[in-house]
């Protein structure tokens, strides 16, 4: 006991046992079917000056391809702490996330980066499209980054901006767009690498609430027609009727999780 | 990212034109510190070079120069001042009489020390005080192997002008019509490459020019002393009466007044030299430097047209003493090893090299100057454009911050974020080098058009400048630039996007 640190209560540590059972699991090679997307007995703890919060408190999730996942919870409960966590913009404190069997803690930053570039959909509250390009331009990035050709790229940004019909907004910069418009560009750029998984913090929380239900309308039919898996952090209860599973966190730790039986 | 970093750059022209603006007066700064500082010493030089008519003056016998009246801390003018004394009188100092400069001197004896003579050196008694021109010859090969291109005895002749019915001493000088010429064009020395050399300055007309020997042809001063008389007008002639010389037993000239032969000359050019003087600013606390005119009736001639002119006065008769030689050396970055050679070769002479004289006479004109002036200007300007580029370069990394966030969350590299940012910087530091550079010339030309060198000068500066100027702004512009740049391409993306 005397070598772990002292502000964690040995409560939050695991077992030797479900350590075990956990290098296990995390090994296993990924079969199709099995959970696309796991986080393993996450803990994230934050420095505030000296005193450590604990964002997530060892919260284990996991997502199974083509599911569409609600997190739900009070602000400050730690949404967007374990979405950073799931999609390796962030790294545990303990625990582990592993995405189609590959684990986080074998990538260092560069990895994570790929990891990102080539699995993993952000759509963020506040959009964050690159304002200096057209949104073409933000749509083709992800692709650039990977090395797509530039017909390729051109080609696959069309048909994305025409599935969250954009098409005529093309050339149009960000600043030209209304908050939904620019958020069908931000979800159309986190499809373009064609990720395992779409993580959305918010994504409707910067919208009017026609725009906002046209944005989940505009996830589930995504979700529907391409199988597509989603992470959908959000306070509005009102989705939750959308959603394959519904996660209710408080302080840090998942605490009721709805199942939608289709 | 090569089309995001030139959106980055394109986008917001504003802020792009400001960018490049800092790093092109960073660039601007420190150019023309550097060129102020090179210039500073290149310009003294070049005016002690003409006004001395050589790179180091030979004096016959030993030379001691008084510490408290020319001498800074440095240990008195030390360097290849033989006979020079840090700290106090020389050995045998008992032998030594204070010399004043001697009117009489005015003679073809041709001691010209600007500055010097007023004041007064320290010689020993015994020191024989004038060249043989005669026994040179013998001396030519160990100067030669010293280092030294030329050798030209310094000559004058005492003449009067006539002006309004008064007479006034205006004594006619020997020049090397080529050695003037050459260093006036400047182009052609690397000792003076600079344009910028206020202090000489041709007010009118031409130099001498090598075709000028053996024609009747002058440049005067166009600033003159106070009793000269106002300088003649350019292109027209001026007549000048040199008494008749004969060779006393000793050999030095006896001139006599009453006797005199009248000469037209015709002026080619009227040249101005003014001295540099540093001066400590009262109440502002710095130092700057004020150029301060040198006054002189002296008429230049070539050296060809001063012999002729002497054996007409003399009877036929060739000058047989010089007070000083000019030495004109082959490469002035050899310079030390020069003087110490012509030490070792002629220990009963002393030699006082161009540099130093200048250091000297600016000393005694206007104080001290600090030895190290021109180190800390440059360092200081360095530090205002590192300063300069380091807060442009932190606006513009800061101002990416959320775009390296979000570039990093959708899955780009460090490398790729880092590419990104180095184009930028590296666009913005030759975009800014560039203007500075345009702006150093800009200055050079300026300058140099309203001094009346030649523009020669500004195009051999032209490419070396670039290459500084560009080799500065990079630097800078990689040293506080991509310090920032690197950091921000290595932030875990969530904490760059949690900025706002
Ligand atoms: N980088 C950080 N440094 C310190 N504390 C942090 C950091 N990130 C999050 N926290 C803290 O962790 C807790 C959870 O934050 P988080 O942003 O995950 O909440 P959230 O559920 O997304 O809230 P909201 O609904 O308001 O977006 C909060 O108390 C927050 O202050
Ligand atoms: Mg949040």
């Amino acid at each position: 006991m005397s070598q772990l640190p002292r502000d964690v209560p040995a409560s939050h540590y695991q077992s030797a046992a479900q350590r075990r059972l956990q290098r296990t699991r995390v090994d296993a090679p990924y079969r199709p079917g099995d959970p696309i997307l796991r986080g393993l007995n996450l803990t994230k703890r934050f420095l505030m000056g000296t005193a450590p919060v604990y964002a997530v408190r060892q919260t284990t999730l996991e997502i199974k391809p083509g599911e569409f996942v609600l997190v739900v919870g009070p602000s400050g409960c730690g949404k967007t702490t374990l979405l950073n966590l799931l999609g390796g913009l962030d790294r545990p404190t303990f625990g582990e996330v592993v995405l189609e069997g590959q684990p986080y803690s074998k990538l260092d930053e560069n990895g994570l980066a790929r990891l990102r570039r080539n699995k993993v959909g952000f759509v963020f509250q506040f959009f964050n499209l690159l304002t200096d390009l057209t949104a073409e331009e933000n749509v083709m990035l992800p692709m650039q980054l990977v090395g797509l050709s530039p017909a390729k790229t051109r080609a696959r940004a069309a048909e994305l901006l025409a599935a969250v019909g954009m098409a005529e907004r093309a050339a149009h910069s960000p600043f030209e767009l209304s908050g939904g418009e620019q958020q069908r560009i931000a979800v159309a750029r986190a499809l373009a690498n064609s990720p395992t998984v779409v993580l959305a913090d918010e994504p409707t929380g910067n919208l009017d609430r026609k725009s906002g239900t046209e944005i989940i309308g505009l996830f589930r039919r995504l979700n529907r027609e391409f199988h597509q898996t989603f992470v959908v952090v959000s306070h509005d209860l009102s989705f939750t009727e959308h959603a394959d599973r519904v996660v209710h966190m408080e302080d840090g730790q998942i605490v009721k999780v709805e199942a939608k039986t289709a | 990212m090569l089309r995001l970093a030139w959106r980055n750059v394109s986008r917001d022209w504003n802020r792009s034109v400001l960018a490049i603006s800092g790093m092109a007066l960073a660039a601007f700064v420190l150019t023309s510190a550097l060129a102020l500082s090179n210039t500073y010493h290149a310009g003294a030089l070049a005016r002690y070079r003409f006004a001395l008519g050589g790179d180091i003056v030979a004096l016959p016998g030993h030379f001691f120069v008084d510490r408290a009246l020319y001498g800074g801390a440095s240990g008195g003018e030390g360097g290849g001042a033989r006979g020079s004394v840090a700290g106090g009188a020389p050995a045998g100092a008992a032998d030594w009489t204070l010399r004043r400069w001697d009117p009489t001197w005015q003679g073809n004896l041709g001691q010209f020390v600007p500055g010097i003579g007023e004041k007064g050196y320290l010689a020993p008694a015994n020191d024989p005080d004038v060249f043989r021109l005669d026994t040179l010859q013998a001396s030519a090969g160990a100067f030669g192997k010293a280092g030294v291109a030329g050798i030209y005895p310094y000559l004058s002749l005492p003449a009067f002008t006539e002006t309004a019915g008064k007479t006034y001493p205006t004594p006619l000088r020997a020049r090397q019509a080529g050695f003037d010429a050459v260093w006036v064009r400047q182009d052609e020395v690397g000792v003076n490459a600079n344009a910028v050399t206020p202090g000489i300055r041709l007010v009118t007309g031409r130099w001498l020019e090598p075709s000028d020997e053996g024609r009747m042809v002058a440049l005067v001063s166009a600033n003159r002393p106070a009793g000269a008389g106002p300088a003649p007008a350019p292109d027209t002639t001026v007549t000048v009466s040199v008494p008749a010389v004969t060779v006393g037993a000793d050999g030095r000239p006896v001139f006599d007044y009453g006797r005199r032969q009248e000469f037209r000359l015709q002026i080619v050019g009227l040249y101005n030299v003014t001295l540099d003087v540093v001066r400590e600013n009262e109440g502002e606390g710095g130092t700057g430097s004020a150029p301060v005119p040198w006054e002189t009736g002296d008429i230049m001639i070539p050296s060809k047209t001063f012999e002729t002119l002497y054996s007409l006065v003399s009877g036929g008769a060739a000058p047989e003493i010089a007070g000083q030689l000019g030495l004109v050396v082959k490469d002035m970055n050899q310079m030390n090893r020069t003087l110490k050679a012509l030490s070792q070769a002629f220990p009963d002479w002393t030699f006082l090299p161009a540099p130093q004289l200048a250091g000297m006479m600016q000393r005694q004109a206007g104080g001290a100057i600090p030895a190290n002036l021109s180190g800390t200007f440059v360092l200081v300007s360095f530090l205002l454009a590192g300063a300069l580029a380091a807060g442009n370069m932190y606006v513009v990394i800061y101002q990416r911050s959320k775009q390296i966030g979000i570039l990093r969350s959708i899955g780009a590299s460090s490398r790729q974020v880092f590419g990104m940012v180095l184009v930028e910087v590296v666009g913005y530091s030759l975009a800014g080098g560039l203007v500075g550079w345009v702006l150093v010339l800009a200055l050079y030309s300026l300058i140099v058009l309203t001094s009346g060198a030649g523009l020669a000068a500004v195009g051999a500066k032209a490419g070396s400048t670039l290459v500084v100027v560009m080799g500065t702004t990079l630097a800078v512009a990689a040293a506080f630039g991509l310090a920032p740049a690197w950091f921000a391409a290595g932030q875990p993306a969530a904490r760059v996007l949690r900025h706002d």
